[in-house]
Protein backbone atom coordinates (compact mmCIF):
# COMPACT_ATOMS: atom_id res chain seq x y z
CA UNK A 1 0.00 0.00 0.00
CA UNK A 2 1.66 3.47 -1.14
CA UNK A 3 2.22 5.70 1.37
CA UNK A 4 -1.08 8.18 0.83
CA UNK A 5 -3.48 5.04 0.44
CA UNK A 6 -2.14 4.23 4.42
CA UNK A 7 -2.13 7.83 5.15
CA UNK A 8 -5.97 8.06 4.32
CA UNK A 9 -6.83 4.38 6.03
CA UNK A 10 -5.43 6.49 9.17
CA UNK A 11 -7.82 9.58 8.45
CA UNK A 12 -10.30 7.02 8.01
CA UNK A 13 -9.92 4.66 10.59
CA UNK A 14 -9.32 7.99 13.63
CA UNK A 15 -12.36 9.77 12.32
CA UNK A 16 -14.42 6.02 12.84
CA UNK A 17 -12.60 5.36 16.08
CA UNK A 18 -12.43 8.70 17.30
CA UNK A 19 -15.70 11.09 16.22
CA UNK A 20 -18.19 8.16 17.60
CA UNK A 21 -16.37 8.18 21.35
CA UNK A 22 -16.40 11.50 21.21
CA UNK A 23 -19.79 11.55 20.17
CA UNK A 24 -20.84 9.03 22.98
CA UNK A 25 -18.84 10.58 25.40
CA UNK A 26 -20.22 14.06 25.21
CA UNK A 27 -23.93 14.56 23.59
CA UNK A 28 -25.21 11.37 24.26
CA UNK A 29 -25.79 9.95 27.86
CA UNK A 30 -27.73 7.52 29.90
CA UNK A 31 -30.94 8.31 31.13
CA UNK A 32 -31.26 9.78 34.44
CA UNK A 33 -33.77 7.01 35.46
CA UNK A 34 -31.28 4.54 34.99
CA UNK A 35 -28.64 6.27 37.80
CA UNK A 36 -30.55 7.34 40.00
CA UNK A 37 -32.69 3.84 40.71
CA UNK A 38 -28.91 2.91 41.68
CA UNK A 39 -29.05 6.00 44.23
CA UNK A 40 -31.69 3.84 46.04
CA UNK A 41 -31.86 -0.09 47.49
CA UNK A 42 -35.30 -0.16 47.23
CA UNK A 43 -37.17 -1.50 43.85
CA UNK A 44 -39.83 0.23 42.05
CA UNK A 45 -41.49 -3.17 41.62
CA UNK A 46 -43.03 -5.90 43.44
CA UNK A 47 -41.42 -6.15 47.51
CA UNK A 48 -38.30 -8.43 47.43
CA UNK A 49 -35.66 -9.63 49.73
CA UNK A 50 -31.80 -10.11 48.79
CA UNK A 51 -28.98 -11.81 50.39
CA UNK A 52 -25.50 -10.57 49.47
CA UNK A 53 -22.14 -9.70 50.80
CA UNK A 54 -20.38 -6.04 51.10
CA UNK A 55 -16.62 -5.50 51.51
CA UNK A 56 -15.19 -2.13 52.84
CA UNK A 57 -11.30 -1.51 52.63
CA UNK A 58 -9.49 -0.43 56.15
CA UNK A 59 -5.77 -0.05 54.93
CA UNK A 60 -4.64 -2.98 53.37
CA UNK A 61 -7.12 -5.25 55.24
CA UNK A 62 -10.91 -5.77 53.70
CA UNK A 63 -14.02 -6.26 56.19
CA UNK A 64 -16.56 -7.99 54.43
CA UNK A 65 -20.02 -9.34 56.07
CA UNK A 66 -22.94 -10.68 54.71
CA UNK A 67 -26.29 -8.18 54.14
CA UNK A 68 -29.49 -9.31 54.04
CA UNK A 69 -32.35 -6.05 52.75
CA UNK A 70 -36.10 -6.17 52.39
CA UNK A 71 -36.95 -3.73 49.85
CA UNK A 72 -40.16 -2.71 49.15
CA UNK A 73 -41.37 0.82 47.21
CA UNK A 74 -38.43 3.06 48.28
CA UNK A 75 -38.00 1.82 51.40
CA UNK A 76 -35.76 -0.55 52.47
CA UNK A 77 -34.16 -2.24 55.82
CA UNK A 78 -30.96 -3.59 55.42
CA UNK A 79 -28.94 -6.31 58.07
CA UNK A 80 -25.90 -7.14 58.57
CA UNK A 81 -23.92 -8.83 61.25
CA UNK A 82 -20.61 -7.78 61.57
CA UNK A 83 -17.41 -8.45 64.34
CA UNK A 84 -20.44 -10.53 66.55
CA UNK A 85 -22.92 -7.69 66.36
CA UNK A 86 -25.72 -7.49 64.74
CA UNK A 87 -27.43 -3.73 63.19
CA UNK A 88 -30.31 -2.75 61.35
CA UNK A 89 -30.64 -0.07 59.10
CA UNK A 90 -34.51 1.48 57.72
CA UNK A 91 -34.07 3.60 54.81
CA UNK A 92 -37.33 5.56 54.26
CA UNK A 93 -36.47 7.23 51.59
CA UNK A 94 -35.12 10.53 53.27
CA UNK A 95 -32.73 9.60 56.27
CA UNK A 96 -31.16 6.40 57.10
CA UNK A 97 -32.39 4.84 60.63
CA UNK A 98 -30.42 3.00 63.04
CA UNK A 99 -32.96 0.57 64.61
CA UNK A 100 -31.66 -0.26 68.08
CA UNK A 101 -33.36 -2.16 71.51
CA UNK A 102 -33.62 2.10 72.89
CA UNK A 103 -35.56 2.72 69.75
CA UNK A 104 -34.22 4.28 66.28
CA UNK A 105 -32.03 7.14 65.75
CA UNK A 106 -31.01 8.96 62.53
CA UNK A 107 -27.59 8.43 61.01
CA UNK A 108 -27.69 11.00 58.94
CA UNK A 109 -29.40 14.11 59.67
CA UNK A 110 -29.46 15.59 56.29
CA UNK A 111 -32.13 13.89 53.82
CA UNK A 112 -30.74 12.02 50.60
CA UNK A 113 -30.87 14.19 47.92
CA UNK A 114 -29.43 13.67 43.97
CA UNK A 115 -28.11 16.41 42.51
CA UNK A 116 -28.67 15.11 39.09
CA UNK A 117 -27.15 18.19 37.03
CA UNK A 118 -24.33 18.25 39.45
CA UNK A 119 -23.24 14.32 38.59
CA UNK A 120 -23.60 14.96 35.39
CA UNK A 121 -21.53 18.38 35.32
CA UNK A 122 -18.26 16.19 37.00
CA UNK A 123 -19.13 12.79 35.83
CA UNK A 124 -19.20 10.80 32.43
CA UNK A 125 -21.59 8.02 32.79
CA UNK A 126 -20.77 4.84 30.50
CA UNK A 127 -21.85 2.01 29.17
CA UNK A 128 -19.77 -0.91 30.80
CA UNK A 129 -19.88 -4.90 30.33
CA UNK A 130 -23.16 -6.51 31.15
CA UNK A 131 -23.50 -9.82 33.66
CA UNK A 132 -25.90 -12.20 34.89
CA UNK A 133 -26.01 -11.81 38.44
CA UNK A 134 -27.97 -13.59 40.53
CA UNK A 135 -29.92 -15.20 38.10
CA UNK A 136 -30.70 -11.83 36.09
CA UNK A 137 -28.89 -10.37 33.36
CA UNK A 138 -27.77 -6.69 34.56
CA UNK A 139 -26.20 -3.57 32.60
CA UNK A 140 -22.96 -2.25 33.26
CA UNK A 141 -23.03 1.68 34.51
CA UNK A 142 -19.46 3.21 34.87
CA UNK A 143 -19.56 6.85 35.94
CA UNK A 144 -16.05 8.33 35.38
CA UNK A 145 -14.59 11.56 37.27
CA UNK A 146 -14.21 14.13 34.54
CA UNK A 147 -11.48 15.79 36.48
CA UNK A 148 -9.19 12.75 37.04
CA UNK A 149 -10.35 10.74 34.31
CA UNK A 150 -10.65 7.52 36.61
CA UNK A 151 -13.54 5.74 36.88
CA UNK A 152 -15.21 6.31 40.30
CA UNK A 153 -18.07 3.60 40.31
CA UNK A 154 -19.30 0.49 38.40
CA UNK A 155 -22.81 -0.53 38.97
CA UNK A 156 -25.10 -3.41 37.30
CA UNK A 157 -28.53 -2.41 37.15
CA UNK A 158 -31.05 -4.78 36.64
CA UNK A 159 -34.06 -3.90 34.86
CA UNK A 160 -36.83 -5.99 36.28
CA UNK A 161 -37.07 -5.58 39.06
CA UNK A 162 -34.89 -2.10 39.03
CA UNK A 163 -32.25 -3.21 41.29
CA UNK A 164 -28.56 -2.59 41.93
CA UNK A 165 -27.44 -6.45 42.07
CA UNK A 166 -23.37 -5.50 42.39
CA UNK A 167 -21.29 -2.37 42.93
CA UNK A 168 -17.84 -1.32 42.87
CA UNK A 169 -16.73 2.39 44.29
CA UNK A 170 -12.74 3.35 43.53
CA UNK A 171 -10.73 6.28 45.30
CA UNK A 172 -9.16 8.61 43.78
CA UNK A 173 -5.66 6.32 43.27
CA UNK A 174 -7.60 3.78 41.55
CA UNK A 175 -8.02 1.29 44.47
CA UNK A 176 -10.82 -0.55 45.00
CA UNK A 177 -12.73 0.38 48.07
CA UNK A 178 -16.05 -0.66 48.24
CA UNK A 179 -17.46 -3.61 46.73
CA UNK A 180 -21.31 -4.98 47.05
CA UNK A 181 -23.13 -7.71 45.25
CA UNK A 182 -26.58 -9.70 45.46
CA UNK A 183 -26.29 -13.01 45.79
CA UNK A 184 -29.65 -14.04 45.94
CA UNK A 185 -33.16 -12.58 44.77
CA UNK A 186 -36.49 -14.09 46.71
CA UNK A 187 -39.90 -12.73 46.97
CA UNK A 188 -40.92 -11.82 50.21
CA UNK A 189 -44.29 -12.23 52.03
CA UNK A 190 -46.81 -9.39 53.33
CA UNK A 191 -45.68 -10.30 56.92
CA UNK A 192 -42.59 -10.13 56.52
CA UNK A 193 -42.50 -6.96 55.31
CA UNK A 194 -44.68 -5.88 58.01
CA UNK A 195 -42.68 -6.89 60.50
CA UNK A 196 -39.60 -5.91 58.80
CA UNK A 197 -40.21 -2.77 57.54
CA UNK A 198 -43.67 -1.48 58.04
CA UNK A 199 -44.21 -1.67 61.70
CA UNK A 200 -40.62 -0.08 62.27
CA UNK A 201 -41.35 2.62 60.31
CA UNK A 202 -44.92 3.57 61.95
CA UNK A 203 -42.92 3.96 65.18
CA UNK A 204 -40.16 6.39 64.17
CA UNK A 205 -40.24 9.16 66.01
CA UNK A 206 -40.57 12.78 64.32
CA UNK A 207 -37.76 14.97 64.06
CA UNK A 208 -36.87 18.25 62.39
CA UNK A 209 -35.18 18.33 59.18
CA UNK A 210 -31.85 19.50 59.77
CA UNK A 211 -31.23 22.04 57.29
CA UNK A 212 -27.64 23.60 56.92
CA UNK A 213 -26.79 26.12 58.65
CA UNK A 214 -25.48 29.69 58.33
CA UNK A 215 -22.28 31.21 59.51
CA UNK A 216 -24.26 33.55 61.93
CA UNK A 217 -26.21 30.73 63.00
CA UNK A 218 -23.20 28.62 63.69
CA UNK A 219 -21.01 30.78 65.41
CA UNK A 220 -23.95 31.83 67.52
CA UNK A 221 -24.22 27.98 68.30
CA UNK A 222 -21.50 27.00 68.47
CA UNK A 223 -19.18 29.91 69.69
CA UNK A 224 -16.46 30.06 67.19
CA UNK A 225 -16.74 31.09 63.53
CA UNK A 226 -15.71 28.61 61.21
CA UNK A 227 -13.57 29.31 58.23
CA UNK A 228 -13.96 28.80 54.46
CA UNK A 229 -11.09 27.70 52.41
CA UNK A 230 -10.16 29.05 49.84
CA UNK A 231 -9.79 26.33 47.30
CA UNK A 232 -11.74 23.29 46.51
CA UNK A 233 -11.10 21.12 43.94
CA UNK A 234 -13.23 21.70 40.28
CA UNK A 235 -16.58 20.49 40.25
CA UNK A 236 -16.92 20.05 44.08
CA UNK A 237 -19.56 22.81 45.29
CA UNK A 238 -20.78 23.88 49.19
CA UNK A 239 -23.76 21.81 50.43
CA UNK A 240 -23.85 23.20 53.79
CA UNK A 241 -22.33 23.70 57.21
CA UNK A 242 -22.77 21.47 60.18
CA UNK A 243 -22.47 21.25 63.88
CA UNK A 244 -21.23 18.21 64.69
CA UNK A 245 -21.00 17.23 68.32
CA UNK A 246 -18.16 14.52 69.47
CA UNK A 247 -18.94 12.55 72.51
CA UNK A 248 -15.99 14.43 74.42
CA UNK A 249 -18.13 17.07 74.30
CA UNK A 250 -15.90 18.96 71.44
CA UNK A 251 -17.87 20.68 68.62
CA UNK A 252 -16.73 20.19 65.46
CA UNK A 253 -17.98 22.74 62.44
CA UNK A 254 -18.40 20.50 58.96
CA UNK A 255 -18.33 22.15 55.93
CA UNK A 256 -19.68 19.44 53.46
CA UNK A 257 -18.69 19.92 49.61
CA UNK A 258 -20.14 17.48 47.20
CA UNK A 259 -19.32 16.86 43.09
CA UNK A 260 -22.14 15.09 42.93
CA UNK A 261 -21.13 11.38 43.91
CA UNK A 262 -18.37 12.10 46.57
CA UNK A 263 -18.28 14.17 49.52
CA UNK A 264 -15.54 16.27 50.81
CA UNK A 265 -15.61 17.39 54.21
CA UNK A 266 -13.71 19.93 56.16
CA UNK A 267 -13.76 20.14 59.95
CA UNK A 268 -12.41 22.82 62.24
CA UNK A 269 -12.00 22.19 66.05
CA UNK A 270 -11.65 25.60 67.95
CA UNK A 271 -8.67 25.45 70.53
CA UNK A 272 -9.10 25.61 74.20
CA UNK A 273 -12.10 24.84 76.21
CA UNK A 274 -13.99 21.37 75.58
CA UNK A 275 -13.57 21.69 72.32
CA UNK A 276 -10.03 22.18 72.23
CA UNK A 277 -8.48 19.22 73.48
CA UNK A 278 -5.23 17.82 72.20
CA UNK A 279 -4.94 15.14 69.79
CA UNK A 280 -2.33 12.71 70.35
CA UNK A 281 -0.08 13.39 67.57
CA UNK A 282 2.76 10.43 66.50
CA UNK A 283 5.07 10.36 64.07
CA UNK A 284 4.98 6.08 63.14
CA UNK A 285 5.88 5.98 60.17
CA UNK A 286 9.01 8.84 59.59
CA UNK A 287 10.35 8.98 63.39
CA UNK A 288 10.11 8.26 67.13
CA UNK A 289 6.86 8.28 68.82
CA UNK A 290 6.14 11.60 70.56
CA UNK A 291 3.76 12.33 72.89
CA UNK A 292 2.60 15.66 71.80
CA UNK A 293 0.63 16.55 68.79
CA UNK A 294 2.34 17.39 65.81
CA UNK A 295 2.85 20.83 64.58
CA UNK A 296 3.11 20.56 60.49
CA UNK A 297 0.49 18.76 58.58
CA UNK A 298 0.02 15.28 58.89
CA UNK A 299 -2.06 12.08 57.33
CA UNK A 300 -4.10 10.45 59.27
CA UNK A 301 -4.95 7.05 58.37
CA UNK A 302 -8.34 5.99 60.39
CA UNK A 303 -11.46 5.22 59.03
CA UNK A 304 -12.62 4.89 55.70
CA UNK A 305 -11.27 8.01 54.22
CA UNK A 306 -8.23 9.11 53.88
CA UNK A 307 -7.42 12.80 56.38
CA UNK A 308 -5.31 15.52 56.53
CA UNK A 309 -4.43 17.43 59.73
CA UNK A 310 -3.48 20.64 59.86
CA UNK A 311 -3.08 23.81 63.08
CA UNK A 312 -3.98 27.28 62.57
CA UNK A 313 -2.96 28.01 66.37
CA UNK A 314 -4.52 25.73 68.68
CA UNK A 315 -7.69 25.29 66.10
CA UNK A 316 -7.23 22.10 63.87
CA UNK A 317 -8.26 21.52 60.88
CA UNK A 318 -9.06 17.99 58.89
CA UNK A 319 -9.87 17.84 55.51
CA UNK A 320 -11.53 14.27 54.50
CA UNK A 321 -12.39 12.95 51.01
CA UNK A 322 -11.66 11.18 47.92
CA UNK A 323 -8.75 12.98 46.94
CA UNK A 324 -5.36 12.70 46.61
CA UNK A 325 -3.34 13.72 49.42
CA UNK A 326 -1.79 16.57 47.43
CA UNK A 327 -5.33 17.71 46.63
CA UNK A 328 -6.27 17.52 50.50
CA UNK A 329 -3.25 19.34 51.52
CA UNK A 330 -4.22 22.18 49.51
CA UNK A 331 -7.40 22.27 50.56
CA UNK A 332 -6.56 22.18 54.44
CA UNK A 333 -3.80 24.86 53.31
CA UNK A 334 -5.78 27.09 51.75
CA UNK A 335 -7.86 28.30 55.14
CA UNK A 336 -7.17 31.89 56.24
CA UNK B 1 55.05 17.71 -34.06
CA UNK B 2 52.21 18.03 -36.68
CA UNK B 3 50.48 21.11 -37.06
CA UNK B 4 47.37 21.16 -35.45
CA UNK B 5 49.24 20.71 -32.20
CA UNK B 6 51.52 22.74 -32.30
CA UNK B 7 49.62 25.48 -33.20
CA UNK B 8 47.27 24.44 -30.02
CA UNK B 9 50.65 24.97 -28.61
CA UNK B 10 51.71 28.30 -29.79
CA UNK B 11 50.08 31.24 -27.93
CA UNK B 12 51.77 29.35 -24.80
CA UNK B 13 54.50 28.97 -26.40
CA UNK B 14 54.82 33.03 -27.42
CA UNK B 15 53.99 33.52 -23.82
CA UNK B 16 56.57 31.54 -22.38
CA UNK B 17 54.17 30.12 -21.01
CA UNK B 18 55.55 26.15 -22.25
CA UNK B 19 58.70 24.42 -20.58
CA UNK B 20 60.52 21.37 -20.97
CA UNK B 21 60.25 18.97 -23.57
CA UNK B 22 57.02 20.37 -25.11
CA UNK B 23 58.81 23.55 -25.23
CA UNK B 24 61.49 22.02 -27.77
CA UNK B 25 59.09 19.86 -29.62
CA UNK B 26 56.84 23.19 -30.33
CA UNK B 27 60.42 25.40 -30.98
CA UNK B 28 61.76 22.24 -33.18
CA UNK B 29 58.24 22.25 -35.39
CA UNK B 30 58.12 26.01 -35.60
CA UNK B 31 61.75 25.90 -37.27
CA UNK B 32 60.75 23.60 -39.56
CA UNK B 33 57.43 24.93 -40.47
CA UNK B 34 56.60 27.69 -42.59
CA UNK B 35 53.05 28.35 -41.90
CA UNK B 36 53.13 27.94 -38.46
CA UNK B 37 56.33 30.04 -37.99
CA UNK B 38 53.78 33.00 -39.63
CA UNK B 39 51.14 32.05 -37.61
CA UNK B 40 53.91 32.17 -34.36
CA UNK B 41 54.86 36.09 -35.88
CA UNK B 42 50.90 36.94 -36.03
CA UNK B 43 50.30 36.13 -32.02
CA UNK B 44 53.36 37.96 -31.57
CA UNK B 45 52.20 41.09 -32.64
CA UNK B 46 49.04 40.39 -30.87
CA UNK B 47 50.44 39.66 -27.66
CA UNK B 48 52.45 43.20 -28.14
CA UNK B 49 49.50 45.28 -28.42
CA UNK B 50 47.97 43.56 -25.24
CA UNK B 51 51.45 44.66 -23.08
CA UNK B 52 51.09 48.23 -25.07
CA UNK B 53 47.58 48.56 -23.45
CA UNK B 54 46.98 50.29 -20.05
CA UNK B 55 45.48 48.00 -17.58
CA UNK B 56 41.88 49.12 -17.09
CA UNK B 57 41.07 49.80 -13.34
CA UNK B 58 37.00 49.26 -11.71
CA UNK B 59 35.75 53.22 -11.00
CA UNK B 60 35.64 53.72 -7.04
CA UNK B 61 31.57 53.93 -7.31
CA UNK B 62 31.25 50.53 -9.81
CA UNK B 63 30.01 48.43 -6.17
CA UNK B 64 27.22 50.96 -6.03
CA UNK B 65 26.05 51.01 -9.54
CA UNK B 66 26.07 47.02 -9.28
CA UNK B 67 24.06 47.00 -5.82
CA UNK B 68 21.77 50.06 -6.76
CA UNK B 69 20.72 47.10 -9.99
CA UNK B 70 20.41 43.98 -7.46
CA UNK B 71 17.03 43.09 -6.31
CA UNK B 72 16.56 43.14 -2.44
CA UNK B 73 16.62 39.51 -1.21
CA UNK B 74 13.14 37.47 -0.80
CA UNK B 75 11.67 38.25 2.87
CA UNK B 76 12.43 35.35 5.26
CA UNK B 77 10.06 32.31 5.06
CA UNK B 78 7.73 32.33 8.07
CA UNK B 79 8.21 29.87 10.99
CA UNK B 80 5.27 27.64 9.83
CA UNK B 81 6.09 27.49 6.28
CA UNK B 82 9.33 26.19 7.35
CA UNK B 83 7.40 23.25 9.41
CA UNK B 84 5.01 23.13 6.37
CA UNK B 85 5.28 19.54 4.56
CA UNK B 86 7.09 20.06 1.04
CA UNK B 87 5.47 17.32 -0.68
CA UNK B 88 2.25 15.77 -0.95
CA UNK B 89 2.99 12.70 0.12
CA UNK B 90 4.02 14.52 3.62
CA UNK B 91 1.09 16.67 4.00
CA UNK B 92 -1.09 13.36 3.76
CA UNK B 93 1.00 11.90 6.31
CA UNK B 94 1.08 14.95 9.07
CA UNK B 95 -2.88 15.24 8.89
CA UNK B 96 -3.13 11.14 9.72
CA UNK B 97 -0.55 11.70 12.62
CA UNK B 98 -3.17 14.67 13.99
CA UNK B 99 -6.25 13.07 13.34
CA UNK B 100 -4.49 9.80 15.33
CA UNK B 101 -3.59 11.84 18.06
CA UNK B 102 -6.51 13.77 18.86
CA UNK B 103 -8.28 10.40 18.47
CA UNK B 104 -5.83 8.65 20.77
CA UNK B 105 -6.47 11.52 23.42
CA UNK B 106 -10.37 11.16 22.85
CA UNK B 107 -9.99 7.79 23.91
CA UNK B 108 -7.28 8.00 26.69
CA UNK B 109 -7.42 11.02 27.58
CA UNK B 110 -4.34 12.16 29.80
CA UNK B 111 -4.64 11.90 33.61
CA UNK B 112 -2.63 14.36 35.14
CA UNK B 113 -1.71 13.79 38.64
CA UNK B 114 -1.10 16.19 41.58
CA UNK B 115 1.92 14.48 42.41
CA UNK B 116 2.53 11.39 44.74
CA UNK B 117 1.34 10.86 47.63
CA UNK B 118 3.12 9.64 51.37
CA UNK B 119 4.72 13.02 51.68
CA UNK B 120 3.27 14.13 54.42
CA UNK B 121 3.75 11.97 58.10
CA UNK B 122 1.37 9.98 59.53
CA UNK B 123 -0.68 10.19 62.65
CA UNK B 124 -3.40 9.54 64.77
CA UNK B 125 -6.10 12.00 66.41
CA UNK B 126 -8.43 10.87 69.11
CA UNK B 127 -11.71 11.93 66.82
CA UNK B 128 -10.02 10.85 63.79
CA UNK B 129 -12.10 7.62 63.52
CA UNK B 130 -14.81 9.37 64.47
CA UNK B 131 -14.35 12.38 61.71
CA UNK B 132 -14.10 9.63 58.85
CA UNK B 133 -17.59 7.79 60.29
CA UNK B 134 -19.10 10.88 59.81
CA UNK B 135 -17.88 11.43 56.24
CA UNK B 136 -18.71 7.88 55.46
CA UNK B 137 -22.09 8.20 56.36
CA UNK B 138 -22.16 11.29 54.56
CA UNK B 139 -20.72 9.97 51.50
CA UNK B 140 -23.37 6.45 51.64
CA UNK B 141 -25.88 8.35 52.27
CA UNK B 142 -25.81 11.18 49.91
CA UNK B 143 -25.86 11.02 46.50
CA UNK B 144 -25.87 7.44 45.07
CA UNK B 145 -26.32 6.16 48.56
CA UNK B 146 -24.77 2.79 49.37
CA UNK B 147 -26.65 1.20 51.87
CA UNK B 148 -24.75 -2.21 52.09
CA UNK B 149 -21.50 -0.45 52.88
CA UNK B 150 -23.24 1.78 55.29
CA UNK B 151 -24.95 -1.12 57.00
CA UNK B 152 -20.65 -2.33 57.40
CA UNK B 153 -19.47 1.28 58.65
CA UNK B 154 -22.30 1.33 60.59
CA UNK B 155 -21.47 -1.77 62.25
CA UNK B 156 -18.26 -1.25 62.77
CA UNK B 157 -18.81 2.28 64.25
CA UNK B 158 -21.07 0.73 66.63
CA UNK B 159 -17.80 -1.60 67.21
CA UNK B 160 -15.88 0.74 68.56
CA UNK B 161 -18.14 2.66 70.76
CA UNK B 162 -18.54 -0.31 72.16
CA UNK B 163 -15.44 -0.79 73.00
CA UNK B 164 -14.33 2.76 73.87
CA UNK B 165 -13.79 3.35 77.58
CA UNK B 166 -16.63 6.07 77.13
Amino acid sequence: MSVRGLAVTAVVAGCAVGLPTWIMGHILDYTAAQVLRAGFAAPVGDPIRTVGWAAVRRGSAWQVSRVESHLELRCARIETRANGRSLSLLDDGERVWVLGEAGATVLQPSPRKVDWALLRENYQIRDAARAVIAGLEAAGIELVCKRTGRTSEVLWISAAPDLVLRRDTYDADGHLVLHSQVEEIRATTFDELQKRIDAPLAQLPKVASEAPLTDAAFAEQAGFAPARPQYVPRGYREVGLYARKCPRGRTYAERRYSDGLRVLSVYQRPGGGPGGGQGRGMGHRYGQARHTEAAGPVMIDEGEAKTVRVARGRSRIFVTGDLTQAELLRVANSLP
Amino acid sequence: MRCDAARGLLAEFQLGALVGRRRDEVAAHVAACEACRAELAALGGTAGLLDASEPLRPSRDLWQQVAAQLKPRATARAWWRALAPSTPRAAYAVAAAIVLIVALLVLFPIHLSNGPDGVLPHATDDDAALLAQWHAEASLTSALGNLPALALVAAEADRRQGVSPE
